[in-house]
């Protein structure tokens, strides 16, 4: 039934990454038109949210949450984003969204999860953008390049590997730091 | 919220930096010591919503970038059919000046077309005088030298066929000028009447050509009255 879905979910399943541009690129207009017309949202917060649907999608995909599709990916897509909005709008306490919360039976659970998830990853980003930039740049070269400690030191200038591991565990702290003053209960 | 001091802990740990007793100590601890254990669950947690949070944001720039493409494309759509509108107008626009152009061409071709022939007054054919000699010159369409005899006399008559060289040398204002001086009572007025009406129109000069027009018809009896009604139909 969803043949062309299921293939989007077979390859994200490979480690590609294309099908996430695709899927953005075949349903980017048509949901900005229907959540900025059901929500008191701008284009740009349609755009972000609709982003951050896509990848949530992929990984629960990837982590194996989402294994087959009840509904096509666009209406899971749209299910994902609906409930980011959802939880943007109750964030910025703006309760005038047009419709209510209806979740969809099983689905409810995964999408659910995903925002509590993504709800604490948010105070990750805003630590991590509160961080001065040359930590940024070293956190993201360990946990995302993931350079050692040699690298990370001609990358960054830094005298040598234990100049880089010292100042990763500065950053760290400062994250920690970062992360308390945000008063958030850290359990992820 | 994990105590700074372990940081450094775990991630040696993590970095495969403990050994012997060291690594036997805190592998230890984490067995027997729950607090220990769960600060350093918590750590990696944060290690793991730090690489989410990475790579993420590296999805996010590939589709921030798609976006841009996205609406690169809408824009240059909306840009050609700006152009495709923009063009349709421009073509209008240039049909109309054309329109104008050719319906002002036409009035000056039918202006033109509907000029009556003037043959002349007889006259006896060789130069005795100068009057004869201006009316051959207007006959043989020598238009300066006729225009330039004619100039020499103080007549409606003269003034007459004097305008009607100017007019075939094409000095369009300088012939409705003697055109206008003919006076009611000669017996060219009618016909400079008319020819003035058809100067006006080659001047694009509409409305007078058609208020000249319409007083011809108002005089059945005009030498041009028919004429005069041809011409506003088809002005």
């Amino acid at each position: 039934m969803y043949e062309k879905d299921n293939e989007f979910i077979l390859r994200i399943r490979r480690g590609e990454e294309t099908p996430i541009v695709e899927m953005y690129r075949l349903y980017r207009d048509e949901f900005i038109i229907w959540s900025t017309s059901q929500f008191p949202i701008q284009i740009e917060q349609a755009k972000d949210t609709f982003q951050d649907a896509i990848i949530d999608f992929q990984e629960n995909v990837k982590s194996g949450k989402l294994v087959t599709l009840s509904s096509s990916v666009k209406t899971y897509l749209f299910q994902i984003a609906k409930y980011k909005i959802i939880n943007l709008l109750k964030r910025e306490k703006r309760n005038t969204y047009i419709e209510e919360t209806e979740l969809i039976n099983r689905e409810k659970q995964d999408y659910m999860l995903a925002e509590e998830m993504k709800y604490k990853l948010e105070d990750i980003k805003q630590a991590i953008s509160n961080l001065p930039e040359d930590c940024q740049k070293l956190l993201k070269l360990y946990y995302f390049k993931e350079y050692d400690m040699n690298s990370i030191a001609r990358e960054l200038n830094y005298k040598n590997s234990d100049t880089a591991k010292s100042k990763k565990s500065i950053c760290m702290r400062k994250l920690l730091i970062e992360l308390n003053k945000l008063s958030k209960i850290l359990v992820l | 919220m994990i105590p700074t001091e372990y940081i450094s802990l775990f991630e040696a740990y993590h970095q495969k930096q403990l050994s012997g007793k060291s690594l036997t100590e805190f592998e230890a601890r984490l067995s027997y010591d729950s607090e220990f254990k769960s600060h350093y669950l918590e750590f990696c947690n944060l290690e793991n919503g730090i690489k989410q949070h990475f790579h993420k944001e590296s999805l996010k720039e590939k589709l921030k970038a798609e976006d841009e493409l996205i609406d690169v494309r809408i824009k240059s759509r909306s840009f050609n059919r700006r152009i495709i509108i923009s063009s349709i107008g421009l073509a209008a626009g240039l049909a109309l000046v054309f329109g104008l152009y050719q319906n002002n061409s036409n009035q000056s071709k039918t202006a033109k077309t509907l000029w009556p022939y003037e043959e002349g007054l007889p006259v006896q054919m060789g130069h005795s005088n100068k009057y004869n000699s201006a009316m051959n010159a207007f006959k043989v369409e020598d238009w300066n030298k006729a225009f330039t005899l004619f100039s020499d006399f103080e007549s409606d008559t003269a003034t007459y066929f004097a305008a009607l060289s100017q007019y075939q040398l094409e000095k369009i204002d300088k012939a409705s000028k003697l055109l206008s001086s003919i006076d009611e009572t000669s017996a060219f007025y009618m016909d400079a009447e008319i020819r003035i009406a058809l100067i006006r129109l080659q001047q694009d000069h509409k409305d007078t050509a058609t208020k000249l027009l319409n007083k011809i018809r108002l005089d059945e009896n005009h030498k041009f009255y028919d004429l005069a009604g041809r011409i506003l139909k088809k002005i």
